[in-house]
This record gives structure tokens, C-alpha cells and sequence, in this order.
């Protein structure tokens, strides 16, 4: 597996793991919302497709985790989810938000209010009303449920004036709407259980208003739903979906290329090249918001088992001299991927940060031997491992996924860089639910280096930005980074409407994350999908993916190829 | 009063000296002779694969067009996924094979032969508790134990090697056990018993001399097992990432899609590599047991 969507990474200390995607497409909406807090009409555009009987099929590496959208942490879950569930708004194809169960959003002041569609249904045939709106609010609100609970920090209530309005009111006004993110839930179905009964709802029979109906879970092998012809928009011409997890690369582009599948959402890069000669598949190499980082650990905490050396700027400076960012691009992704750098990604537009001349902190052994050499790290006992003065030696653990060989083989390039300016560094690789549970041990972190990614996903900044917070401790920052100065621009750039300004703050701050070195930003991905052409057409390829992206669009807008 | 022991053992020791002539019986069976050929060709691989690597196992390509190539005149076996040549590589794991299924047997043939042989002469008790032990480790099936006990403890070269060892004993222990038993019923060890010799004595000089022939045959046979058991947790990733050993380039060959992609040059030399160190202990191991057991001669 390439891609990092499916590892999981706590949202706050209280929810345990989350998805790390999903947590990100709260900020593109925010990002939306600070930019445009709009009146957004609802549009449908013209619908072109006509239903048919053909499966749009799936294939990836990992099963769903739950059914449930307020206990899920895997992107797969939530993929699946957002066919069934429908959000109050939601993305387009533009990555732009459009109306979905709110014909249209109005926000003045701290308050949003919703104006709902007509004629929406739930799965059972129940009519979707504002109350379910309200409950929905409520209990995520009110019980800190699931991942988008960390949207309702201000919430004060919801109010259902009449059947068809929802009016939502924040203690302030609110640059992000949780209606771009949030499942909006029966009230028929869940009211009748506990907080604590629903948190352990497996709810194996979901009931939603989107676009397909559940149909059928074999845990472990496949996850599959049937077209909803009671949906309110227009309907899909897929009669349904499926997603189907292999356990091998190969055995999935097997499957691909035989037509048993019709499209993988994340192909390694060494399988890529190889799916790409296929003249039956389209394989897309597409600009993403994913970067694959070295993390440090830089916890201070009593009880942190981390190498209390990689506190010291310089040591972290050094690793980032050693580091070859290009080589890991060119071999470790097969090309399929540019030297990283700042903590955005340059798909971010203007607000990225490149650093030049001689801020630039890559590839430079000689730099890094002048800096630990000046710093009093010297290699004295011949095994060529530089030591501190009381002999510690600058030896370090670094972890990866083992399934994410693109991980493993970025370690593997690291390690030998990092030896030639006397760093040693011992790799071990981990399965995913360890990862999770030992970078974000917010207590007794026991461990030094880390390889791993964030997808932001996000046309914004902020989302990438507010990972190393000092706030997000216990929730995103998996390096433990703190730094009053880096919160206190945050804030600001949060506010700043002039755009100018505010990459002007932006770049200030990547700059001194950058210069920190918390994170050695080796790599920004590419996201490799390949679907065979036989299968289905009128595909999309957004930034961010085809599928797996956070527009469900490209589900409901394919056409049988041949059509 | 003292008794010259050394006397009553010499009689102990009464067996013709074979051990020079093992080795041409060895040569003279066929299968064995071929055996040791592929055992001499390996050992020399691990000794000088170091000295004569074409390349450095661990320098990685120049670019993405260095990825996974086809051998050439350069590269004779090919690159690898991060552009490293396989060649050096198979060389490399050669000897990292080689090693952690020698120092497993190692730890394997100590444990085996030392509770076989406690067992076999004390009998009673002892035997009991020692035998419920091996018949403990006999049953319990090894691979889950091992996947288990390396992912707790974690992956490096020496827990890999412990582990492999501290489950492959129990074979040697019961064979070993059953030439004591039989042993220690001779009229010699009875007789440096009633002539005051102590168990240890009557171990060292009167029994192991006489188990050890068992005990290497068997142990050839235990490195092919534990060879294949290190190829088998490095293929599924619970190998020392640090090193190359035929496992773990089976392991990335397969995890890098090479498998896919027909890279046959990345996956084949490390499969025909174990399969072929595996065959020649086993070859070589069967010989000795026909040497040992007249009664299985001609059989080959």
C-alpha cells in the first residue's frame, strides 16, 4: 500500500484514532467558508446519465472498519459511508461546495441556517425532516462522538423552526461549517438507544438518504451497496458499488487488468509503471495534497522514551542535510513523486514555501558534518558513529509501515544517507495499528524517527498548517512540535481575509517549521489510480484522486465505457 | 584407592575410528557427493561473496530508471527496487542465510542433544518432566509460535536466531534420547559405574562419544529447517530489516510488485538459492544417516 489514507491518527485525546483524510475535508470546507461564507443556491446541473445494471467495482488493500459514521477511523469507511449518508453540503467535481441535502446555506453572524430539499426519504421510506438534522447536531455535539465532534467547539444549540429549516447557532462565527462533513443520521433509527449503546453500534444495516442503499459486508473482503431509485438528485447509472480488499498488489492489478475490477484508488509506484504499458487501462498520475514526511520525535514529557539528542535543533538540522530528498523522489516512488520541503504542498498554490540558496536544508553532507562536528558530535571509537562528549552515540530508531514499501524503502535510503555523516540509525518496521498507537502515545512516546504521510486533500493551508499546533497535541501532531510563536501566526492567518497578507503569514510560518526541522518533509506523492477502460468512462481526474477523493462525484457521474 | 578409569574408558571407545572415513563414504554416495558439492559452493559464496561483490549490496541506483532492470552485462542479475544489483545482494543473503541457520542449529543441537542425552540417563523423573517439555515444543506448531514471538520481540538478527533455535530442539532431544536409553543399558556403563564413575564422567566419556555421530547427521537436517524458518520469517516481513538475507529479497520482491512485473531476475536467485542450500543439507544429512544406519543403505 502507498498511501498513508488508511493509517489512522487520533483526532483528540478522547476519540482515539481517526482517519487522517477525513479530518482534512472539515478544512477544505473551512477553508471554503472562511474565503466565501456564501449563500450557495442550489443548481443541479443537467443530468446526462442513464441508469444501468453495471457494478462500479473497487479494489484496495484494507477492509472498512465500521459502518458506523461516528465511531469510524479508516478513509475506506468513509468512502463507503458517503454514498449512503448525505452531507448537509457537499463537493463537487471543482472540489468546490455544492448544495446536497440543503437546498441552500445561509451564515450571518454566529448562526447558519440550513433550508432543506423537498421530497428527500430515508432508506426505509421514513421522511427526512429537520428534526433529523437537529438530532444529528445534537448528539455529536452534545457527546463529542466521532471525528467531527472537534468541529462543534462552539456549538451552542440547533433549532428546527419549521419541517424544512435548520437554524444552527455558534457561540462565534464560524469559518468552518460542519454541514460540509457531517453523515446526517435518522432520528427514527438512533434516538432510541444510550450515547454509550450507539458508540458500539456496529450499525451493520446503515439507513441514510444518499445516493445507494447498503446491500452487503463479508468482513474483511468486501463492502458492497445497491442504487437508491428514491434518491433525490440525479440518479447513477452504476447500479451499485462494491469495494473489494486483496491482500497483494499484484493479485489486485491482476484483477484490474482481467476486468474483475474497475479501478484501483492507490497503485504503488513499481506496480504503476507496469499498469501504465496496459493499453486496455487508463492509469492516471495525478497531482495530489499528500506529503511523505521523516518525523521527529520532540516530546518532552516525563515520560517520553524518545532520544532526548534529537531535542537539539542542530542534530534535527543535520539529519535534514543528510537527508536526499531527490533520491528518495527518483527511487523510493519511482519517480512518481517531487523532493519535498515546506509542510504545504506546492499543489497549494501561492502559498507554498520553497526555500533557496542557503536556507535550503537537503542533501548537503558537508553542512552536515560542519554543524555536528561544531556542535562537539565526533566519531572517536572508530566505528564511524558520532558520540556526544560523554559518549552517547547519535544512533537513532526510525519506524515505518511494513506494508507501505514506499515507507520502508524511503527508511532504507535514509539510513544509508545518515550513516555517511555518522548517524546511525536502526530501522524497524511496524504494522499500522502500532504506528498509530506508539507516534501518538502523547504520554511515554518510545520512539525517535518516523517515516509516514499526511493527505491534506485541502486547497487551503490551514488544515496542513494546524498539524503542528501546539493544540493538536493529543490530536494530529505526531511530533509532539510546540512553538508559541508558530500557534500565535496561526491564529492570525486564520483571521486574515486579504490574501496577500495572509500568504505573507502563511509563508512565515512554514519557513520556521521548516528551519525546525521537526519534520523532514521528504517527498509530495503523486496519487496513482489505473481503471480499465472496458469498465466505466466519464471519469474525472481531479487533484487528489478519482475515488478516494474527497468528492464522491466521479460514483454518481460515471457511464458505462462503450455508452 | 583409585581406580585408572582412563582404561575402562578406552574400552568405552571401542568402535573402529571412523571418522576419517565418513567423509569418503560421503563422497562415495552419490546423492551426498552431490550435496557437499552445492554445501562447498555455497560456504565459498558466503566466505568470499564480500570480497568479490561486483558491487556494494547496499549502493542504490541513480535514478528511476535504475529501478527493478534486467540483468545486463553491468547489472548480471539485474536491479532491484531500489536500484541495488541483485547479484550482490544474493551474495549477501548467502551468508546471512547461511549464518542465522548455522547459530540457530547451534543453539538447537546444544538444547536437543543435552536434553536427550540428561533424559535418556537418568530416566525416572527426570525423563519425564524433560520429555513432557519436548513433546510440548514437538506439537506446538512452530511457525504461528515463531510470527508470535518475533513480532513481540522484535527484529534483529540475534532474536531471529533464539527464536529459530528455542523451537527446533525437540526432533534431536527424542532421537538423542532413544540412543542413550539404549546405551546406557551396556555392559560398559554399568561396568564404570560399579567402578565409582561419576554421571557426568560416564555422560562425557561413555555416552556422548557414541550419540554424537546421531547428533551430526540429525543436525544437518535441523539447518535446512532452520534456513527455510529464517527465509520464512523474513518473507513475511519479520526478518532483520537492516540485513539481506534470501528471505527478505524475497520478501521486498514481493511486496515491490516485482512478482507482477516479471522481474524473475529479483525472486529466482533467492528461491533457487534456499531451494538449493536446503536440498544440500538435506542431501547431505540423509547420506549420514545411511552411513550411520547400515540398514538404510541402498536405498540411494
Amino acid at each position: 500500500m502507498v498511501s498513508m489514507q488508511t493509517s489512522s491518527g487520533p483526532s483528540d485525546a478522547q476519540h482515539g484514532l481517526v482517519s487522517r483524510r477525513s479530518v482534512l475535508r472539515a478544512a477544505l470546507l473551512s477553508s471554503a467558508f472562511i474565503a466565501a461564507p456564501a449563500l450557495l443556491a442550489a443548481c443541479a446541473p443537467p443530468t446526462t446519465t442513464v441508469a444501468t445494471n453495471k457494478i462500479f467495482r473497487v479494489g484496495w488493500k484494507s477492509d472498512i472498519d465500521t459502518l458506523n459514521p461516528l465511531t469510524t477511523v479508516t478513509t475506506e469507511a468513509v468512502e463507503v459511508q458517503s454514498l449512503i449518508y448525505d452531507t448537509l453540503m457537499a463537493y463537487g467535481l471543482d472540489l468546490k461546495p455544492e448544495p446536497s441535502l440543503a437546498a441552500s446555506t445561509v451564515a450571518a453572524g454566529a448562526t447558519i441556517t440550513y433550508t432543506l430539499r423537498d421530497g428527500v426519504t430515508w432508506h426505509d421510506g421514513t421522511a427526512f425532516t429537520s428534526d433529523d438534522v437537529v438530532y444529528t447536531f445534537d448528539l455529536i455535539a452534545k457527546n463529542s462522538l466521532g471525528v467531527n465532534a472537534q468541529y462543534f467547539s462552539d456549538y451552542v444549540s440547533a433549532a428546527a423552526p419549521d419541517a424544512k429549516t435548520v437554524v444552527v447557532t455558534f457561540k462565534r462565527p464560524q469559518a468552518f461549517d460542519p454541514g460540509l462533513v457531517v453523515p446526517i443520521m435518522p432520528k427514527h433509527i438512533w434516538s432510541s438507544q444510550s450515547v454509550d449503546q450507539i458508540q458500539k453500534a456496529a450499525n451493520d444495516k446503515p439507513i441514510g438518504t444518499g445516493p445507494f442503499t447498503f446491500k452487503e459486508r463479508k468482513q474483511g473482503q468486501s463492502v458492497s451497496v445497491t442504487r437508491n431509485e428514491k434518491w433525490w438528485g440525479d440518479k447513477p447509472a452504476a447500479a451499485g458499488a462494491s469495494w473489494t480488499v486483496y491482500t497483494n498488489d499484484d493479485l489486485m492489478a491482476q484483477a484490474l487488468k482481467n476486468g474483475e475490477i474497475d479501478i484501483i484508488p492507490q497503485v504503488p509506484p513499481t506496480v504503476f509503471t507496469g499498469l501504465q504499458g496496459e493499453t486496455t487501462l487508463t492509469s492516471e498520475s495525478l497531482d495530489s495534497f499528500s506529503f511523505h514526511h521523516i518525523g521527529i520525535n520532540l516530546s518532552q514529557v516525563p515520560g517520553s522514551k524518545g532520544n532526548p539528542l534529537l531535542l537539539d535543533k542542530g542534530v534535527r538540522q543535520a539529519l535534514g542535510y543528510a537527508l536526499d530528498r531527490k533520491q528518495i523522489a527518483e527511487i523510493a516512488y519511482a519517480g512518481f513523486a517531487s523532493p519535498g520541503g515546506s509542510i504545504l504542498t506546492p499543489s497549494l498554490g501561492d502559498f507554498y514555501y520553497e526555500p533557496t540558496g542557503d536556507a535550503v536544508i537537503d542533501n548537503n553532507p558537508e553542512k552536515a558534518n560542519a554543524l555536528l562536528d561544531a556542535a562537539g558530535y565526533t566519531a572517536k571509537d572508530g566505528d564511524g558513529i558520532r558520540q556526544t562528549k560523554d559518549g552517547k552515540p547519535l544512533a537513532f530508531r526510525i519506524i515505518a509501515i511494513s506494508t507501505t514499501s514506499t515507507d520502508v524503502r524511503t527508511a532504507q535510503l535514509f539510513q544509508a544517507t545518515a550513516a555517511k555523516v555518522g548517524i546511525k540509525l536502526d530501522f524497524a518496521t511496524v504494522d499500522s495499528d502500532t504506528m498509530a498507537s506508539t507516534v501518538y502515545n502523547v504520554e511515554a512516546p518510545d520512539w525517535d524517527i518516523f517515516v509516514w504521510g499526511w493527505d491534506s486533500g485541502v486547497n487551503d493551508p490551514c488544515y496542513l498548517l494546524g498539524v503542528p499546533l501546539t493544540s493538536q497535541i493529543g490530536g494530529n501532531n505526531d511530533v509532539f512540535y510546540s512553538n508559541p510563536a508558530y500557534d500565535a501566526l496561526y491564529d492570525q492567518q486564520a483571521t486574515e481575509l486579504d490574501h496577500a497578507k495572509r500568504v505573507a503569514i502563511v509563508m512565515q510560518m512554514q519557513q520556521m517549521f521548516y528551519e525546525d526541522c521537526g519534520y523532514l518533509v521528504a517527498v509530495y506523492i503523486k496519487k496513482l489510480q489505473s481503471y480499465g477502460n472496458a469498465g466505466w468512462a466519464n471519469l474525472t481526474a481531479v487533484p487528489g484522486g478519482i475515488i478516494f477523493n474527497f468528492t464522491r462525484d466521479n460514483y454518481l457521474k460515471a457511464t458505462p465505457a462503450g455508452s | 584407592m583409585t581406580f585408572d578409569l582412563g582404561a575402562i574408558d578406552g574400552g568405552a571407545v571401542a568402535a573402529p575410528p571412523r571418522r576419517t572415513s565418513n567423509l569418503r563414504l560421503l563422497w562415495r554416495d552419490r546423492l551426498g557427493r552431490t550435496g557437499l558439492i552445492l554445501l562447498a559452493i555455497s560456504a565459498l559464496m558466503a566466505i568470499l561473496g564480500p570480497i568479490v561483490f561486483p558491487f556494494d549490496p547496499a549502493q542504490v541506483g541513480a535514478n528511476s530508471a535504475s529501478i527493478l532492470q534486467p540483468p545486463s552485462l553491468t547489472y548480471w542479475l539485474g536491479t532491484d527496487e531500489l536500484g541495488r544489483d541483485v547479484f550482490s545482494e544474493f551474495l549477501a543473503g548467502a551468508r546471512i542465510s547461511l549464518f542465522v541457520g548455522l547459530m540457530a542449529t547451534l543453539i538447537s543441537t546444544i538444547i536437543g542433544a543435552g536434553v536427550g542425552v540428561i533424559s535418556g540417563y537418568f530416566m525416572g523423573p527426570v525423563d519425564g518432566g524433560l520429555m513432557s517439555m519436548t513433546d510440548f515444543f514437538l506439537v506446538v506448531p512452530a511457525l504461528p509460535l515463531m510470527i508470535a514471538l518475533g513480532a513481540i520481540f522484535g527484529q534483529n538478527l540475534l532474536i531471529i536466531i533464539l527464536v529459530i533455535g528455542f523451537l527446533s530442539w525437540p526432533r534431536t532431544a527424542r532421537i538423542v534420547r532413544s540412543q542413550t536409553l539404549s546405551l546406557r543399558q551396556r555392559q560398559y556403563v554399568a561396568r564404570a559405574k560399579s567402578l565409582g564413575a561419576s554421571d557426568f564422567r560416564i555422560i562425557r566419556k561413555n555416552i556422548a562419544p557414541h550419540v554424537m555421530q546421531l547428533i551430526v547427521a540429525n543436525t544437518i537436517l535441523v539447518v535446512a529447517g532452520c534456513i527455510l524458518a529464517e527465509a520464512t520469517l523474513s518473507f513475511i516481513g519479520l526478518g532483520d530489516p537492516d540485513r539481506i538475507s534470501w528471505g527478505s529479497m524475497l520478501h521486498f520482491a514481493f511486496v515491490s510488485g516485482a512478482i507482477g512485473r516479471g522481474a524473475w531476475w529479483y525472486f529466482l536467485p533467492p528461491g533457487l538459492g534456499i531451494l538449493l542450500v536446503v536440498l544440500a543439507f538435506t542431501l547431505v544429512g540423509h547420506a549420514f544417516e545411511r552411513i550411520d544406519n547400515p540398514r538404510l543403505r541402498g536405498s540411494a
